[in-house]
This record gives structure tokens, sequence and C-alpha cells, in this order.
């Protein structure tokens, strides 16, 4: 159970930001169906040379929390099926690109004449309508063309690509918008059609710089600078590849580091004003970096985040799967399956009363045939049967 | 001149253009959008109108960002701000001298909100306690609820959300530690990852770095406005107040899983191991773009795109990971074909042959771009833009607010939420 409990979600999506989305709402307690088909496996369920993978997984974090059902959505039968389940769902959401759930039979007005209440939420790259809407588009693409790849990067670097987190923040944004649209339906008894447009959601992660440009004010590639914070870095540590990053807001942030680096030149008056440090702000933390490269990266972390100061290591995945913290916030949880075993995944972002959800595993290709298409939906197994026969379910 | 039209014929006409445009903005995906005075705009949801949002805390950009989110969807978001300076992220940078405000931080994280000035003295106090009494949410960035902060939420019957969002939760062995955006960054597993491709093989020894400026603090908002239409619908069915703790190093995480997973299948993710076998960012002469491809017409498509050489049809390039084994020759011939190009013609030529690509486009670019324009994204002649969510039916042809000046609100406040307008 959770907060959601009671929403089904008729999820048409695949890849990465649809499935986030859907994820999350499974993770909240909403029941979320899955419409999947053989003919078109998702990027999970296939080798991806892009992951480094010849062979399909055998766990996906997006399928986390739902239930899988396979139609062949260009069949008569498919898509009258799939129709059944927008009927008695809450929710659908799809990343198609503009124009396939209209081919499919799924456009909004055909969702709505069958469930007048329904919500469906159109995530795209550029959304549904405009010059651009039909034309392809993956994380890095629309990161681009959002101005977020170009904000990040060295100074004097070429623009850096922005890949999972963009189509996953693109999944968040979707899953708020779903939430809304219900809290809608909820006053009016109406349903709601958001489209939502991944490359607009990359704007918003770039919108202090895309006020800034509109402004008519230069904006530039920062690397890790701050304008004001100095230091303001990811710092070499002893070993191989370990960062620290630190930062001092303010002249006594400042101090504290500098009685903690205890070096002459740390407690020099050249630094000890924000302004000083603004100006030798590369002499600096040259001198800081040389320092933390004598340094134990955890060690280090833990001193300083003890003095009040924001330090904290450049975690990679090692580090995040073994961190108390992490683990104590259940933001690392551990999910088994009787044939795969035991692996760690990530847990819930939000904590409140109500809202454990037991993790499960990612559900094989179509497990949920029967409970869905007979035991929800009222067919019989005879003509489930008939339809595996056919291909209609597939 | 003819004789003016009667009232009830104008009534009638009136009415007859509100049915059109109602017509139009409930119509299927694919039409555009209505245009009035020659302006797109961006029809602004009304989704969450009625709730009473109250945002307190100095220097948390999630928590702005959070409000302005929901003041997006209609709901009405007051900031409680101390004098005299009010909130700190009034002065986060980058700063545009001669703008109100001057931070462009603040004129887009609290674009839409209210500010109502509250100090110490009774009057303020009680002020204060109206608000929160009233509100349907509070938004705030405390490790530990105390005094003004927990008094309203203690004891209170009826729907209540109170969503604190911190660096590392208010839970935990870090629970006090402090956070930025450049630590918590590196701290939810993307950060150790950045940069990969072609800015890591230009300075591989590089430190990793921040995506944006504040782009956790804009990800632990938007998680935190889930947070809480999930915490009032909790509330809404048991009665009494529910709260929800985000962490920003969590928000994070949730986002990023993708390394997690991979290192359990056994690969550990790096700077140096993650960039796109072929493809990603190209050099071009005057600037830079994107390209990548998953599918194999695309493939195809790239390979005539650069020219057909005849290594490229080679049989076993037919296979994704053999393509994945020789990323190296065919990035070399890739990107000396796109040196050579402009931006543009790099992106026409990708488009011409079936292959995903995008320009790195500035913020200063975005302003012409076509596609933002036909979706009303920018208000024409202003810094402001539009909610991304476009929702239909009903929806109001508002333009987005700005930002509040300090105190702005604090007299339309003055008897709590019900002396407002929207």
């Amino acid at each position: 159970m959770g907060p959601l409990a009671g929403i089904r979600v008729a999820d048409f999506s695949n890849h990465a930001a649809g499935p986030q989305a859907t994820m999350f709402l499974g993770l909240l307690g909403a029941d979320v169906i899955r419409i999947e088909s053989r003919r078109r496996l998702d990027i999970q369920r296939r080798p991806h040379a892009v992951y480094g993978r010849d062979r399909a997984s055998t766990f996906d974090h997006l399928g986390l929390h739902k239930r899988s059902i396979t139609l062949d959505l260009k069949s008569g039968g498919g898509h009258a099926l799939a129709l059944e389940l927008v009927a008695v769902a809450d929710v659908v959401v799809e990343n198609f690109r503009p124009g396939v759930m209209a081919r499919l039979g799924l456009s909004w007005d055909d969702c709505t004449r069958v469930n007048p209440r329904i919500v469906m939420v159109s995530l795209s790259t550029n959304g549904q309508e405009g010059p651009a809407a039909r034309a392809p588009g993956y994380a890095p693409i629309f990161a681009a063309a959002g101005a977020l790849g170009w904000i990040t990067g060295y100074r004097n670097g070429p623009p850096v690509e922005i890949r999972n987190m963009m189509d996953h923040t693109a999944g968040l944004y979707a899953c708020f918008a779903v939430l809304a649209a219900l809290h809608a339906r909820e006053l009016s008894g109406q349903g709601r059609y958001v489209d939502l447009s991944a490359r607009e959601v990359a704007i918003t992660l770039a919108g202090e710089s895309v006020v800034h440009g509109l402004r008519g004010q230069p904006v530039t590639r920062m690397g890790n600078e701050h304008e004001n914070w100095v230091p303001h870095g990811v710092f070499p540590c002893s070993g191989d590849d370990r960062w620290l990053a630190i930062v001092c807001t303010n002249d006594r942030e400042w101090a504290t580091l500098a009685s903690h680096i205890a070096e002459p030149w740390a407690t020099s008056s050249t630094y000890r004003a924000v302004r000083g440090r603004i100006a030798h702000r590369r002499d600096l933390e040259d001198r800081v970096a040389r320092w933390t490269g004598t340094q134990d990266r955890d060690r280090l972390a833990e001193e300083l985040q003890a003095r009040g100061l924001a330090a904290e290591r450049s975690f990679d995945a090692r580090d995040l799967v073994a961190d108390s913290h992490l683990g104590t916030r259940c933001a690392i949880v551990e999910v088994s399956h009787p044939a795969h075993g035991r692996r760690r995944t990530v847990g819930s972002p939000w904590h409140l009363k109500g809202a454990a959800v037991v993790p499960t595993w990612s559900p094989e290709l179509g497990a949920h045939n029967e409970a869905v298409l007979c035991g929800l939906l009222g067919h019989t197994t005879d003509e489930l049967a008939g339809w595996i026969r056919d291909g209609i379910v597939y | 001149m003819g004789k003016s039209l009667e009232p009830e014929v104008l009534e009638q006409c009136f009415r007859f253009v509100l049915r059109e445009l109602a017509h139009r903005i409930q119509s299927s995906p694919g039409d555009s959008l209505p245009c009035m005075e020659g302006i797109m705009h961006h029809p602004q949801p009304e989704a969450l109108a009625h709730l009473r949002v109250v945002v307190v805390g100095s220097g948390s950009v999630a928590i702005n960002f959070a409000g302005r989110t929901l003041a997006d969807m209609g709901a009405t978001v007051v900031k409680l701000e101390d004098p005299p300076d009010g909130d700190s992220c009034r002065r986060y940078p980058p700063i545009a001298d001669g703008f109100d405000p001057p931070s462009s931080l603040f004129a887009f994280a609290a674009a839409g909100t209210h500010s109502v000035l509250v100090g110490d003295g009774d009057a303020d106090r009680r002020h204060r306690a109206l608000l929160l009494n009233e509100a349907d949410v509070i938004l705030h960035d405390q490790v530990t609820e105390a005094g003004w902060l927990a008094d309203p939420v203690d004891g209170r019957v009826g729907r209540l959300a109170v969503v604190a969002v911190t660096p590392y939760g208010q839970f935990g062995p870090k629970r006090d530690v402090v956070g930025t955006d450049l630590t918590l960054f590196q701290a939810g597993g993307e950060g150790y990852l950045m940069p990969s491709g072609l800015a890591h093989e230009e300075r591989p020894d590089g430190p990793p770095i921040l995506a944006g400026r504040y782009v956790p603090s804009y990800q632990a908002g938007m998680v935190a406005a889930v947070g809480t239409l999930v915490a009032l619908r909790s509330s809404e069915v048991s009665g009494v107040p529910e709260r929800v703790d985000i962490s920003i190093q969590d928000a994070q995480l949730s986002l990023n899983h993708l390394v997690v997973d991979r290192w359990q299948d056994g690969v550990l993710e790096r700077r140096s191991n993650r960039s796109f076998r072929y493809g990603g960012v190209l050099r071009c002469r005057d600037g830079y773009v994107q390209i990548l491809t998953l599918e194999d017409h695309q493939w195809h498509g790239l390979r005539d795109m650069i020219g057909s050489p005849g290594w490229a049809f080679d049989p076993a390039l037919d296979d994704q990971l053999e393509r994945a084994r020789s990323g190296g020759r065919i990035n070399a011939a890739l990107r000396a074909w796109a040196a050579s190009r402009t931006r543009d013609d790099v992106v026409r030529s990708a488009k011409e042959h079936g292959v995903p690509a995008g320009a790195f486009l500035s913020p200063a670019d975005l302003r012409s771009d076509e596609q933002l324009r036909a979706r009303g994204f920018f208000d024409q002649g202003h810094e402001l833009f539009a909610s991304p969510f476009l929702m239909r039916a009903p929806a109001r042809t508002a333009p987005p607010r700005r930002a509040p000046r300090l105190g702005e609100h604090t007299a339309m406040f003055a008897d709590g939420f019900s002396g407002s307008v929207r």
C-alpha cells in the first residue's frame, strides 16, 4: 500500500523518461500496468551495445512496482483490450513520438471517449505541436537543445552531454504532472491532458542561466566556479580518481578550512577576505588541490563535515552502495528474486507515513496477462488462450 | 457611423468568441494554440487553484523552486521573509545589475510567488501564525521543526502537508551536515561521472563537475512538489497533517539509479568509460552538435551522412556490439566531417539522413527558436518563460508572473489568504 493506492495507471511508455514517471507512481502505491509487446521489446529487454550489454537485463529499475502485459496494439483485438484497460484506469502515460498514439487509436480523444475522467500525460522531446514536434530525440539531444548542455563544462572547454539524469528528470516532471492533473480531477470531475516537452524540462534545469541570457547578460561555461564563493571546487585526494568537493560560502568558513589545512599560505592575509580569494582564485584553488592531494578523501570529508563545512566525496557506485547514511534512509535498498538472487537498488526519495512500498523485482514480460486481462478486465482464460494463439496477446 | 450594438447582441458575440476559443483550447493535440494580438500565450494551468502554500526558509533554492512549480499550476504561494534583507536567494548569482530582481536565479526560481515580510514583533508573529494556520502546504528547509514552525502543525485537524527539503534529510547520521549544489551533486552519483565524452577526452585529468548551476536544487524542488501532492492526498484521507522529509542527496540518487544498477551488474562507471562509443559531442566550425544513434537505421543514416566511406559498409558493422568496438574509427571520421561544417549544416544534414542530432544552444539562442515560439514558451519581449506543463481544458491564458519584490504582498495578505487576489 502507499499514498496512491487505488490509482491505476495504463503505462504505454518505453525506454527511460516515461517509465521513470510510472515507476515513481508505482513506488507511491499506484497500480501500474505496463503494456509491452514482443514485437517491440523495450530497451532493458534486449541486448544494448550502448550499455555494454550483450543480452537482456535480468533487472530493470524502471520496471519496479509494475505489472506487465503484452498486447499487439496494431491488431484490432489488442487495441480493443488497450481501450478496455483505459476505461478502468485513472491515468495514461505515454512517451511515443507525437502522432503515434493517434495512429494506434489511443489519442486523448479516443481515451476520453471510453473514460471522460482519464488523466493523460504525453511526454515527448519537443512537445505535441510545432515545427519540430516529430523530430526524434534522446536525453543528450534535448539537454543540448535546452541550453543545459551548453552551460555545463569546463571553462574554455566544450559543452557536455547530459545523459540518463535528463531522461529521468523529465520522468519526474511527468510524475508531477499526473498528480497535479489528478488533483484537478478531484475538483472538477473531468480528466485532463498534459503535453510535456523534455526539452522544456531541460530549459528549466538551466532556468537561472536562461533568464540571465534573456536579460541580455553574458552566459559562459564556468566549470565548478562560483562568482562569490571561493574555494568552490572538486579537489583531488590521494589514490586513484578520488575527489572531494569543498565549498566556503563566507570568510568564517574559509578561516575554518584554513585552520584545518594548517599551512602558512592558508592563513595569509591575501585570502582572508572573500575579495582576495576571488582575485586570487586560481592560485588559491591550486594550493588547496595540492594539499587535498596528500589527504585521504573519506577521512577528510568526515573531518570537514564535523567542522560545519560543505564538503563531500565524489561518490562512485561503490561508495553509494556502502554508505551508512543512505542505508539508514533506505535510499539504497535490497531486492531479491528466487532465480536471480539479491541485489541493491535505489529506494524512494519520499519519506512520509504510509509510503513504504516493499520493493519488488521488475516483472517478466507479460507476467500479468492473466491477472489483468482476466482478473481485472473480466475475460475468460479461454479467451486469453485464443488471443495468445492469434498473436493479439504477444 | 452605424448604430452601436445592443448589449444583448454584444453579449452573444462575446460568448461566441469565448466558445470558439474554448473549442480551440480543448481540441486534440496537433492543433495550434490560439493566437492573440500576434503573441502566442502559453496557457497557465489552474490544476492547483485554491491550494494555499507557505514557503519558509532562507537560502534554499529547492523550496523556492517547489513553490514556483506549484504556483505554475495555479496555487497561491506566499514566501515568508525576514527583514531587512529577506531570503538570501535574492542575492544568489548570476546577478544582472539594473534588473528587478537583480538575481536571475531568484527571478527564475521564485517566479509567480508572493512575498510577505514578517519580523519578530507581536503583530508579525500573529500575521505569520495566521498564514501558517490557513495554509494547505508548508514548504520549509529545517532539519528540525521547532517553535513557530511546529506549532501550526501540532494538534491541527484537517488537510495539511508539511514538506521539508534539506541537504541530507531530517534523519540519518548526516542529517546535520551542510551542503551546496556542488557538494550534493557529487553526493548523488552523477557528479563522479561528469564530464564524459569529448570534454573528458580533452582534459582526462580534470575534476568531476557540476551540471548547470543549481540542478540538484531544482530536482529536489520537483521531488518536493510531488511529495506535496502525495502528502495532501494522504492528509485528506487521514484527516491529520502529513509530513514529508526530502533529502537533496536522496532526490539526486533517485534520478541516477542507473549507476547503481550497472555496478550491481559488474560495471563500475567512470568518466573515462561512460562515453558513447561513437557520436556524442561534435565540434563544428561555429559551435557544437550532439549526435546519438541507438538504432540500426540511424547508423545507416549516419554512414550515408558522412559520405558513405567504404569501410563503413563492412557487414561486421551491422552488429551493434561490433560497431561499438569500432567506435574510435567511426568517431574519427564523424568528427572530421563535422569540423569542416557549420553547426546548422550538421543539424540539417543529420535531419535529412534520419540521424538524431541537436545543436548545443545557448540561452540567447533559445528566444528565436521556432519550436519554442510556436509553443508560446517565451512571453514576447519579457524575460519570463512559461511552465513546461501545457495542460488542456480549462486553461487560463495569463502570462507568466515575475518573482516578487521583498515584502511586496505584505498588505495583500494582511488578513491571511482570504484577502488575496490571484
